[in-house]
Parts: structure tokens; C-alpha cells; sequence
């Protein structure tokens, strides 16, 4: 396995710093938005896009490239943020964001941007698409892989196990999952005080349907671009990645505060988590 | 003449043909491929059939991710299960991103012998009003090969709606499909009816007795429910003044709204909507549940005759 620098990790680092202030940016010009969701996410969407996808911005339909499906399609402050900042279109959109009409709607659209390759929103639905193109790779005799990024509320879901069952049975090895595990949703916390949905333990679950599972800290790129490797590795059966993360990482009044999945946000609240960012006190 | 193939035979047999010519053709299966007749589809390009088991909502995203991989996925099932438990996943994931899904719906209406649970009487209503979907019934096995073909060429979501068992033949070999065009399979100009999928043959039974009776009706196989060819009903309203309809569905929502949405903005003449009225069916043949539900071919021709006294 290649060993990851230093200077590696502190490039993502400072791009994940940018993109962290770019979606706080479009959430306060937007008035709300899924902040917390998409801050939670900001490390794992950084590595991907700066590292481990093979991609081409300039060719966004490059027959070869890896696909990514963001399943929680609602976290597009950070999703837009990620491909602005990639090149996939000019930084100038970020201020159309959930503007009506506009090339970057509240929920990802694969013909309004460049970039995305499916249209979700709907919780649960992601996964699947991401198995029918994995397939689609295979019947194509091609060599990319699909990656997915679910939110861990979708695995309250049953068409998630759906999904998860049939890609171990078709033997995905093309296939990596991710899951943004910060252990809040809408209503409060998935496992613990409200009890939303308890999903512990949700290793076991996604190990007992036949995908290899890896647990990591989901905020650290070491451990993020480690496993990600190792996913690629892994034959015969698809790989998930759980992620531990903490939803509205690196704003601390919106850490680990249900309230920021969606919410309002004053122009002073904006400020306050811009500073924060830029002081990079919480990365 | 000869012995018609079952529908399910017809089906996996051209959906066959088309695996043969097009090797982007792919099929899913729901575990209801021995009903829906794409064992032959299996057998002879077995990387190419998915079987996901008894989960609708997977088989439906599945097929939108190999839609986005560019190939033509036919997912089958029945038209209960596609159309109510797979529906936010053919609204979300295959009519709203416009991606190549076939959506192969059997078993529908009163067709399914088994009951309420497998009965479809909602579908037409919930697939028409998806935006981006296409409604298609064929009302026998010519035009049901015929529209597969032509579902295949097309590039976007489908909804194909077939049925349990044989349909008796209308179609010659030569006859050619279109999406949005209606054939005129006997003309008149006394009344008008307009029917799809499995009841046309008895529209057409109804149109050949009213005949001998000396009233000549209009009938009209409307096989594509969507987009619906508005050209053919307002020249049968306007030429025919009185129309009759006819469906294998609830009336409310199905081929008879489609059609009194029509006449109502073009011109106003009476309509009269025969199929399910807002029932849930009951477990028993297809020709019980035509005379149990009152729309088989004496209902038909009585319908014509009492808006034709009521003019």
C-alpha cells in the first residue's frame, strides 16, 4: 500500500478548509440549507474528489471515469462546493444556490450539473442506481468503479438492505459505499437519547450482508485515503466505509446539533462560522 | 387460426429477439420471471437478466443506474407491485432524471386471478400522472411485440401494461405501431368507443353486434394511455358526438379520464366511462370479474345504446 505524505494530507486539508467556507457561504447567502449534513461529509467528498476518483472535470462524461452517486442528495452545499472547487464549473454558480431555476437546485440533478451522475433526494434510492452502474460497468468491460456516499439515516430504510443484499450477491467488487455516520437525522439522534432509529451495530449489519466493512474515523484523510485503498482492493464483494463523523464539523455551535441538519441561518451566524473556519480552531 | 401465444410468452419471446439484436438489452426480474415470461431472456443471455428477489423498490434503481450506463433495462413485474411499491422509486429514480427504463407491468387489472393484493386497479392512474412517463396497453400479442420494439427504440421511461393469459387476435403481422397513434379499427359515426389493452377485443365483439343492430360506432384501440392521441378523440367527438370507454382499470384516473380531459377542453359531448367503479376486485377469473364488475361486452353495448336514447 502506498504510504500517504504529509504534504498530501495538509493539501486536503487546506481544500477541505476552502470548501467547509464555500458551503457555509452558499448556505448563508441561501438563507437555509443542509449545513450540518454536508459538513459532516466535507473530508470524505475532499478525498474522493482530490484524490481518489479518476475523473476529468472538462470531460464530466468521460465514458472511463469512476461514477459517484451522493445518496443523501440533500447534502449539496458541500457536493457543489466539492465540484466548483474541482472544476467542474465556475466557482461563480455557488451563489445560484436553491436560487429557483438554477444549475444547482436544493437536491443533486444529474442534467442540471455538471458532475453529478443521478439524481436523488428521496432517501434510500441512491444505493440501488449505484449497483446498476456497477453492473453497467461490468456488462461494458470497463475498469472504473462506483462509489456511493449514504447519510445513516438511510439505513433505516429497507431498500438500502434491498440494495445491500443484491450487490454482495452480484459479487460488486466494483462497488464503494460510504456511510456519513454523525448519528443525528431530522428528529434528533439515530441511537442515542431520542432514539430515532437505533442502528448499532451497524458494522455487523452491513458485514453480515456480505459487503467487507471498514470503520474509520471519518474526519481523519489518513484513515479515510487508508480504507479507501484497501477498498480497492477487496475482490469478490463490495466495501463499505463507515465513517464516524460529526455532524456540522467545524462549526462548533453547530456541532453535534440536530437542529442544524436543515435550519435557518443569520447573516451573523454566517459570520461567526466563517471565522471559525478560517481560524481552523475545530480541524 | 392459429393458437395465440399466452402474453408472457410473447413478451419474453421479442424481449428475446430484441437481446439478440441489441446486446445493451437487459432484464430485471422481481422472482415473478415465470409469470412475466423472461426465462427465455435468461437462458439464452443469462449475464444479462438481474433477479433481485422479492424487492421492487432495488429492481427499479437498479435498472435507472444501468439506464445511466447506457443500456435499455426492461424491469418486470406485476403491476400492483410496480406501480404502488416501486412508485416513488420509478417517480424519483426513472421518470424525473428521463432515464431509458422499460417497465415490463403484467398481471394487470382484474386479469391477476388472485385478488385485491395482485389486482391493479390503480396503476394507469398513478403512471399517467407521472410527468416524462409513457402509458402504453396492447391489446394483443402483434401490437404487444410491435410496442416492445418500438418501447425499445424510444428513449425514456415506459410503462408497459399487460395481462394474465391469452388475448384474442385483432392485429395482422404487418401491423405497425406507433407511440401516440391510435388505430380506427371500425369506423361510423353513431357513437364512438374507445378502449385499450385486453378490452378491445371485446370493444370490438361490442362494434360488430351494435353493427348488426344498425348502430355504427367509432372504435378506436387507444393502446397508448400516454401521451394520449387527442387528434383521434376530438375527431370522434366531433364526428360521432356520443363516446363510450372501456378499460380493464378503476375508472377513475384511467384511459376514460384521459379521455374526458380531452373532450372537456376540445368539445363538450357526453362520455360514458366503463370499467371497475372505485372497487377493489375479488379473486376469480377475468371473464367473472368482466360480468361481476359490469364492463364486458353486453355492458359495452348497452352503454352505447342508453347515451344514444339519452341524446
Amino acid at each position: 500500500m502506498t504510504t500517504i505524505s504529509m504534504e498530501e494530507i495538509n493539501r486536503l486539508k487546506s481544500i477541505a478548509r476552502t470548501l467547509r467556507r464555500e458551503a457555509v457561504k452558499m448556505v448563508g447567502r441561501a438563507g437555509t440549507g443542509h449545513i450540518g449534513g454536508s459538513l459532516s461529509c466535507c473530508e470524505l467528498l475532499t478525498a474522493l474528489y482530490f484524490n481518489i476518483l479518476n475523473i476529468d472535470p472538462r470531460n464530466p462524461d468521460w465514458e472511463d471515469r469512476d461514477r459517484f452517486v451522493l445518496c443523501k442528495g440533500h447534502a449539496t452545499p458541500m457536493m457543489y462546493a466539492t465540484l466548483a472547487e474541482r472544476g467542474f464549473f465556475p466557482r461563480s454558480w455557488l451563489e445560484t444556490f436553491d436560487v429557483p431555476l438554477s444549475k444547482l437546485p436544493k437536491h443533486v440533478d444529474m442534467h442540471s450539473t455538471p458532475g453529478i451522475e443521478m439524481s436523488t433526494g428521496a432517501l434510500g434510492q441512491g444505493l440501488s442506481a449505484a449497483i446498476g452502474m456497477a453492473l453497467g460497468a461490468r456488462l461494458n468491460k470497463k475498469s472504473y468503479r462506483v462509489f456511493a456516499l449514504l447519510s445513516d439515516g438511510e439505513n433505516e430504510s429497507g431498500q438500502t438492505w434491498e440494495a445491500a443484499m443484491s450487490a454482495s450477491k452480484f459479487g460488486l467488487d466494483n462497488l464503494i459505499a460510504a456511510v456519513d455516520r454523525n448519528k443525528l437525522q431530522v428528529d434528533g439522534a439515530t441511537d442515542i437519547d431520542e432514539k430515532i432509529m437505533p442502528l448499532e451495530p451497524l458494522a455487523d449489519k452491513w458485514s453480515s450482508f456480505g459487503w467487507a466493512v471498514m470503520d474509520i474515523e471519518g474526519h481523519d484523510f489518513k484513515e479515510i485515503l487508508t480504507a479507501y485503498e484497501k477498498a480497492k482492493s477487496i475482490k469478490g464483494r463490495p466495501a463499505v466505509i463507515i465513517a464516524r463523523t460529526i455532524k456540522g464539523k467545524g462549526v462548533s455551535f453547530m456541532e453535534n446539533n440536530a437542529a442544524w441538519h436543515h435550519k435557518a441561518i443569520t447573516a451573523e451566524e454566517t459570520e461567526s462560522a466563517l471565522a471559525e473556519i478560517e481560524q481552523d480552531k475545530m480541524i | 387460426m392459429k393458437e395465440e401465444l399466452a402474453v408472457a410468452d410473447a413478451y419474453g419471446k421479442t424481449l428475446a429477439e430484441l437481446g439478440r439484436e441489441n446486446e445493451n438489452t437487459v432484464v430485471l426480474e422481481a422472482d415473478l420471471m415465470k409469470a412475466t415470461g423472461t426465462k427465455i431472456f435468461q437462458d439464452m443471455f443469462p449475464g444479462r437478466l438481474f433477479q433481485v428477489g422479492v424487492a421492487e423498490q432495488n429492481m427499479i434503481g437498479i435498472a435507472a443506474g444501468l439506464a445511466a450506463s447506457g443500456k435499455i433495462p426492461f424491469a418486470n413485474t406485476f403491476a400492483v407491485f410496480a406501480s404502488k411499491r416501486a412508485c416513488d422509486q420509478i417517480s424519483v429514480s426513472v421518470a424525473y432524471p428521463r432515464l431509458n427504463v422499460k417497465i415490463g407491468a403484467t398481471y394487470a387489472g382484474l386479469s391477476c386471478a388472485y385478488g385485491a393484493t395482485h389486482q391493479s386497479v390503480e396503476d394507469v392512474a398513478i403512471m399517467r400522472s407521472m410527468p416524462n412517463m409513457v402509458v402504453i396497453a396492447p391489446a394483443d400479442t402483434i401490437e404487444l411485440s410491435k410496442a416492445v420494439r418500438e418501447i425499445a427504440r424510444y428513449d425514456g421511461p415506459v410503462y408497459l401494461r399487460m395481462v394474465r393469459g391469452k388475448m384474442p387476435r385483432i392485429f395482422d403481422d404487418d401491423y405497425e405501431f406507433r407511440i401516440g397513434q391510435a388505430p380506427v379499427l371500425r369506423d361510423g359515426r353513431d357513437a364512438a368507443i374507445i378502449s385499450t389493452g385486453v378490452m378491445t377485443s371485446r370493444a370490438v365483439a361490442a362494434a360488430d353486434i351494435l353493427k348488426k343492430e344498425g348502430i355504427k360506432v367509432r372504435l378506436i384501440n387507444m393502446s397508448t394511455i400516454k401521451p394520449i392521441d387527442e387528434a383521434a378523440v376530438v375527431d370522434a367527438a366531433r364526428n360521432t358526438g356520443a363516446i363510450v370507454t372501456v378499460e380493464n382499470h378503476n375508472i377513475i384516473g384511467g384511459l376514460g379520464s384521459a379521455v374526458c380531459e380531452v373532450v372537456c377542453k376540445n368539445c363538450s359531448i357526453p362520455v360514458r366511462r366503463l370499467g371497475i367503479e372505485d372497487k377493489f376486485g375479488y379473486a376469480g377469473p377475468f371473464e367473472w370479474s368482466l360480468k361481476h364488475f359490469k364492463f364486458d361486452v353486453p355492458d359495452i353495448i348497452n352503454a352505447v345504446k342508453e347515451l344514444l336514447d339519452s341524446r
